[in-house]
């Protein structure tokens, strides 16, 4: 609502990017926690049920976004989104509830700090932080990129939902996948191919053909990295541990996060517009992360490759 | 055993009070102690050991009897399909705001810049729901 009030540069960065995220943050993760109270083995498919709104929401948001925003100007689009929300959590607040009382914990701000001392989860973590600098750089640049490249107007703004309506199997078949061929593997496999698809496709192919193959590919990653990501570390920690580590992991990809696209934007503006730099930080940091990662493995497993691990 | 006949009198206890399980009953009994109010079970010391001691092998309470499935929990999977729509929804179209703010609602601004509103915006999204998983911890899947 206050976005949607909003046509100066702070007043936009406060609504939208501190107060409505805190509070989406809150909303997200009570209704993951409380449903891990509900389901135990069937845990995964409710969780992949779930985390499937995001990418409905990202497939109908940027579409519906697009049709009122000339039609009704800014403000009151965004005013229409937010009502469709009200009515939505709604729904979610007369429905979601936990079945166990809430367990408080002593908070032992060391606790964070001390899962890094362990070799394959430090690796682990700076592979995460890594991929997150570049994974949402394709997420906020895509469209201005296609567009300096001159694709048409009207296959625009159907980018965004094309990469989310892929990253709905992205998140449910690698996580099929790890179950049978062991979670790094997958993890390494996914992260590698988003690389070269940024490196391979997205830098050469500057027509319509190359933009959606490394749209749909990337989408497909992505999904999977954000759903393989906690079960990774899951993986590696002792089962009292994994809330903390998770919790850590997740503090430390958000920096990765927040600092990758001003990033991008520095690099496009230094280059006048074009997007090489940007495409090639975004590829070359996720190349990166997979080293980490592998190292990561390397700790657990050396050097074996046909090992589940 | 005398634990094992401590155990099926408890159970016999329990179903005597109307509990659908002994599970329901050890679960409600702790969560009666940690309120500090009298455990409403007539059951000697020696039972009550037994009754705070049983969970510990099996888990934190409430564990064992996970619906994993169900009218309510079905609906919760859908509410909280609904908030995941609106909230990791909006995160997945950052490219649409940062693309309209680019061309048409804040143009002064460079790319950088602009970057900043919706980068911090999945910051926050991400690092707080490390401060909100702590004050919301029940179960984490693994």
């Amino acid at each position: 609502m206050m976005l949607s009030l909003s046509n100066q540069y702070y007043s936009i960065f406060l609504s939208q990017s501190v107060v409505s995220s805190i509070g989406s943050s809150a909303v997200f993760n009570s209704c993951i926690n409380c449903l891990s109270t509900w389901f135990r083995r069937k845990s995964a498919m409710a969780y992949g049920i779930m985390v499937s709104g995001s990418s409905f929401g990202g497939v109908v948001l940027p579409i519906l976004m697009n049709y009122l925003i000339p039609k009704y100007g800014f403000p009151w689009a965004i005013r229409i989104v937010a009502f469709m929300f009200l009515g939505l959590l709604v729904i979610t607040n007369l429905t979601v509830k936990s079945r166990l009382p809430p367990r408080p914990r002593p908070f032992v701000f060391m606790e964070y700090f001390h899962s890094l001392r362990e070799p394959r989860m430090a690796l682990t973590v700076v592979g995460f932080f890594l991929f997150m600098w570049s994974m949402f750089l394709p997420f906020n640049f895509v469209i201005l990129q296609a567009r300096a490249a001159g694709i048409s107007d009207s296959l625009l703004p159907y980018l965004l939902p094309i990469l989310n309506a892929v990253s709905i199997f992205g998140r449910v078949l690698p996580g099929i996948a790890a179950d049978k061929w062991g979670r790094y593997n997958v993890m390494i496999s996914i992260m590698l191919l988003s690389a070269i698809v940024c490196l391979a496709v997205w830098i050469p192919v500057n027509n319509v053909g190359g933009i959606l193959a490394f749209v749909i590919i990337f989408g497909f990653s992505s999904g999977g990295f954000i759903s393989l990501g906690p079960t990774l570390i899951a993986q590696i920690s002792e089962i009292q541990q994994i809330g903390t580590r998770i919790g850590m992991a997740f503090a430390v990809q958000a920096f990765g996060a927040l600092t990758g696209s001003p990033i991008g934007g520095a690099i496009v503006e230094h280059q006048h517009g074009q997007y090489i730099g940007l495409q090639l930080f975004c590829g070359l940091t996720m190349v990166a992360g997979v080293c980490f990662i592998f190292a990561g493995r390397y700790c657990q497993v050396g050097l074996k490759v046909a090992t589940k691990v | 055993m005398s634990r094992t006949n401590s155990l099926s009198s408890d159970t016999a206890v329990s179903k005597s009070q109307g509990y659908a399980s002994d599970q329901d009953a050890i679960k409600h009994q702790q969560v009666a102690d940690a309120q500090h109010e009298k455990p409403t079970t007539t059951a000697s010391p020696d039972n009550q050991d037994v009754e705070k001691a049983a969970p510990a092998p099996a888990g934190p309470p409430g564990m064992g009897d996970f619906p994993d499935g169900g009218k309510e929990a079905w609906l919760a999977c859908f509410g909280g399909w609904c908030a995941l729509f609106c909230t990791f929804g909006l995160i997945n179209c950052v490219g649409v705001f940062q693309n309209y703010y680019q061309t048409v609602y804040l143009p002064t601004y460079d790319s950088s810049t602009l970057s900043w509103i919706t980068s911090t915006q999945v910051f926050f999204m991400v690092f707080c729901g490390t401060i909100v998983s702590f004050f919301s911890f029940y179960v984490y899947i693994s």
